[in-house]
């Protein structure tokens, strides 16, 4: 009996739990509060840190719990995250909910959503300097694009060991975007430049041009990476079936009930993934790190080309429209939104920056294509 | 084969730029295609007039066009007429979309200026036959 009892308390959380598993529950609580009080992201955070909460229960040897136990719920859940299943699912429904409206009227601003990815390459190469293989620094490269289900799905492609750790720190950073850009923004315009207004009349879009859009546009960006068919093809897909008014159940579908369904499955597995034993460690902190300076650098290349087409341009552009071009939509926009009208209350620009933004989930799919193009063999 | 991280980099950068380069032309230009579907404006798009833009009036924009004949009166189609007057015409039938739609009027030549500061229909234009054809029918 009292040895009954006694293997029941060894197999209990009180008897099992280390400081690791507390730290991480610390840091779960700190990404609930944020979701919760602060609402970055809730739709994101919330699942992923109560994730966190149920990876980090201590659990005895041989029961098949954790998400890394064969047989458990949690592991094929996370087959979803680790055979990339789940971003461009994602995707279908992203691709549904955005209007490429803006980007039609605009096709010169498109370039700023390529400017933003540079980012990803730059932080590729410091990644690299810092000891991590080509293999993790493109997966870590690609948070800098701010694009939770790309980063995903590249690193599941070429680092799945470093999954948990990039997903977390992409979609913690996508959460702080509010936090992170306005400094840099700030940091290389001038006031002046913050107070350009553009002119707000866009040309008037078609209905048969919003529907050649997603078919010209996947074929010509899988041509150039093939990589990124998963992720494009569902995103087109997903705004064709929102453009066509036939297809509109299957619209409602996508940007509703399986774009939740698919978040949720998605942030708790990721935050289940993030298991103390694997999370808590050096590369972890320095992939942190990484991350946010990836999505500095990345503001910073959309800000500075948009001063760059200014040289060129006769009607000039905001140069903070540059910043949305880290995709992160749409609340990148909503930020270069807030920060002009902070300096120049009436300076609508949300509709222009929506225009690299949307972009910018093109350009990081089409970086995380090359990427798995050029690094696939190693 | 050796990794070069800096290589690999800049032919990154270049591809997605090359990417979003062509995705921004066919952008651009996708509007064209259904130019050229149109046939009888195929010579348009090969003519780069700098006054001539490239602007496509919606089933809607042919409606109000055809409205604002109605309210200048089809049976005076021939005679010229001073623009700010015709403008007040419209605003006072309650016509909210005014400017836009004499910018579209001005810009596809449906009315055209007559060099003794009045303006004149354009019955040559295309889209000016289409919409008498309409009207005259009703």
């Amino acid at each position: 009996m009292e040895n009954l009892l006694l293997s029941f308390w060894h197999n209990t959380g009180f008897y099992l739990v280390t400081y690791k598993h507390i730290i991480m529950q610390f840091i779960a609580f700190f990404f609930l509060y944020l979701g919760i009080v602060k609402e970055y992201e809730p739709l994101l955070l919330i699942p992923i840190s109560f994730g966190m909460i149920m990876g980090n229960i201590p659990i005895p040897e041989g029961m098949a719990l954790g998400v890394y136990d064969k047989g458990s719920v949690l592991y094929y859940l996370y087959q979803g995250v680790s055979k990339g299943v789940f971003p461009p699912l994602i995707f279908i429904g992203i691709g549904a909910m955005i209007d490429f409206s803006y980007l039609l009227s605009r096709p010169i601003l498109i370039l700023l959503g390529a400017a933003a990815q540079a980012g990803i390459f730059i932080t590729f190469l410091g990644a690299h300097f810092l000891g991590f293989s080509p293999l993790e620094s493109a997966s870590i490269g690609i948070i800098g694009g701010a694009d939770g289900p790309t980063a995903i799905f590249l690193t599941s492609k070429l680092a799945p060991h470093l999954i948990g750790s990039i997903a977390v720190a992409a979609y913690s950073y996508m959460a702080l975007v509010p936090v992170i850009q306005p400094p840099i923004m700030k940091l290389f315009t001038t006031k002046k430049e913050r107070m350009i207004k553009m002119d707000n009349e866009l040309r008037e879009v078609s209905k048969k041009e919003r529907i050649l859009f997603p078919v010209v546009g996947l074929i010509l960006c899988s041509f150039i990476a093939p990589g990124a068919l998963p992720l494009l093809g569902m995103l087109f897909l997903g705004n064709l079936i929102n453009e066509v008014e036939l297809t509109g159940r299957l619209a409602e579908a996508a940007k509703g009930p399986l774009i939740d369904i698919v978040t949720i499955l998605l942030g708790v597995s990721i935050g289940a993934s993030t298991q103390a034993d694997i999370f808590l460690t050096i590369k972890s902190i320095k992939i942190f790190i990484l991350g946010v300076l990836s999505f500095a650098v990345a503001t910073m290349c959309g800000v500075l080309f948009a001063k760059i087409m200014n040289l060129f341009l006769k009607e000039k552009i905001n140069p903070l429209i540059g910043a949305a071009g880290v995709s992160a939509v749409p609340d990148s926009a909503r930020v270069v939104q807030l920060v002009a009208s902070k300096e120049s209350p009436g300076n609508y620009l949300l509709m222009h920056a929506m225009v690299p933004n949307i972009s910018g989930v093109i350009g990081s799919a089409i970086a995380a294509g090359v990427m798995w193009s050029f690094l696939g063999g190693y | 084969m050796d990794f070069n991280p800096f290589i690999f980099a800049g032919y990154g950068i270049i591809i997605v730029f090359t990417g979003m380069i062509v995705l921004a032309f066919a952008v651009a230009n996708i509007k064209r295609i259904f130019f050229l579907m149109d046939k009888n404006k195929m010579k348009n798009v090969f003519t780069s007039q700098k006054n001539k833009q490239l602007i496509f009036i919606s089933k809607n924009k042919y409606s109000e066009i055809q409205d604002a004949i109605k309210i200048f009166g089809e049976e005076n189609i021939y005679q010229h007429f001073f623009l700010p007057e015709f403008i007040e015409r419209l605003i006072s039938s309650g016509k909210n979309n005014t400017y836009e739609l004499i910018d579209i009027m001005i810009k596809k030549e449906i009315i055209s200026p007559d060099g003794e500061g009045q303006f004149l229909w354009n019955l040559k234009s295309g889209v000016l036959k289409k919409v008498l054809k309409k009207v005259l029918k009703k």
